[in-house]
């Protein structure tokens, strides 16, 4: 190999460059050595090296088996609990997550389930208990509040409308496939499951998905009255 | 168009991005009784076996050193009775890709006889680049022996 096109000896970046004393007359144009294309090409030439021992042996492996597909046609949801309940909502009706903060209460507006006005990034947005408009009640807390474990506030959108609903735990968001989802038994008649479109397992727990056509009609209904 | 490079010596050649399936590091290559010296070998590519050409060799008759930027770009080639083939294409410094523009393709002007693949020149700020063209690398001949199958098909 030529030496004028062995970059590795250049390190041009380390004498006139930002690493170097910064007389490169380069340095006016590209402000850094990283925008440079010498430095590119020096980076490039490492790949000039000679092949590791068992390299080829490892790859002929590797691409005789077959190609490891992700699985296709996924959703994303958010997992949070409410309660003993652990529910799934699509991740693009999220706007954010933000830690707990006051909840002002409006006179002869603020109920069980609305819980009244919030401030979130300076906009005062409706709150309202999911936990009391789907019907799950305070049960005796079997997960305590203990380490790792934060109650949060979740931001929903659906077009121009948005709540606040105060969540127990989120569990962070899960790619889902089809046909990890199952129908919800019909016999369960409780509000949870009629606002759900199908149920999976993870770890151990059933969570169930929110339908979000009927969620999010819930919650219009229940800052309407 | 987007052409992924490759140098022959101080050489810069592109290949269209639209027919490369995968590129894949350098494997262990099984040799096979070809005619011609170009062909490296054969090698499992995910469960099917894929014949491989050298391009170093094909075109300017040295091997390709085993190198970390010495890799197999596998392309979609579509042989002369239009069936659609794996062909693997043994290259060095595949490291780069270059977005070209219309404006910057010249023709050669002279035609390559014995090298229908060498197509027209790209100029960038680093020099030339020449587009090699997929579907004319292999010679009748040698897609009949590389594919055998192709033979029997009417």
């Amino acid at each position: 190999m030529d030496q004028r096109n062995d970059y590795r000896f250049a390190h041009c970046w380390k004498k006139t460059g930002v690493f170097g004393d910064g007389s490169c007359e380069k340095l006016a144009a590209t402000v850094h050595c990283r925008n440079c294309q010498e430095y590119a090409r020096a980076g490039r030439s490492l790949f000039d090296r000679e092949i590791p021992q068992g390299y080829r042996e490892a790859w002929t492996a590797l691409l005789a088996s077959a190609k490891e597909a992700e699985a296709t046609g996924t959703v994303s949801v958010v997992i949070f609990r409410l309660n003993n309940e652990w529910l799934a909502l699509k991740t693009g009706f999220f706007r954010e997550v933000v830690e707990v903060r006051p909840v002002h209460t409006m006179p002869f507006k603020t109920g069980a389930v609305f819980k009244g006005l919030v401030n979130i990034n300076g906009e005062l947005l409706l709150c309202v208990s999911a936990a009391a408009m789907l019907g799950l009640e305070e049960q005796p807390e079997e997960h305590t509040t203990g380490s790792g474990i934060y109650r949060r506030l979740a931001v929903v959108a659906r077009d121009a409308e948005r709540f606040v609903f105060p969540v127990d735990e989120i569990l962070g968001i899960l790619h889902l496939s089809g046909d990890e989802l199952h129908k919800t038994p019909v016999t369960i008649a409780k509000a949870p499951a009629a606002h759900t479109l199908g149920v999976f397992t993870l770890r151990d727990n059933t969570v169930g998905l929110l339908d979000e056509d009927k969620f999010f009609q819930s919650l219009q209904r229940s800052v309407a009255s | 168009m987007l052409l992924l490079l490759f140098q022959i010596g101080n050489e810069r050649f592109g290949l269209d991005v639209t027919r490369i399936i995968e590129v894949t590091p350098m494997a262990v290559l099984k040799k096979a009784p070809a005619d011609a010296a170009h062909v490296a070998g054969l090698f499992n590519y995910r469960g099917s076996v894929v014949p491989v050409i050298d391009l170093s060799y094909l075109l300017q008759a040295r091997p390709s050193r085993p190198r970390l930027s010495t890799r197999i770009i596998l392309v979609d080639y579509t042989g002369s009775d239009s069936a659609h083939h794996i062909l693997g294409l043994l290259a060095e410094r595949v490291t780069e890709t270059v977005a070209c523009r219309r404006e910057d393709v010249r023709s050669p002007g002279i035609g390559f006889d014995n090298a229908p693949y060498l197509g027209d020149i790209i100029i960038d700020n680093q020099g030339m680049i020449q587009h090699v063209l997929v579907e004319q690398l292999l010679p009748h001949w040698l897609q009949e022996s590389l594919f055998p199958a192709a033979k029997e098909q009417p």
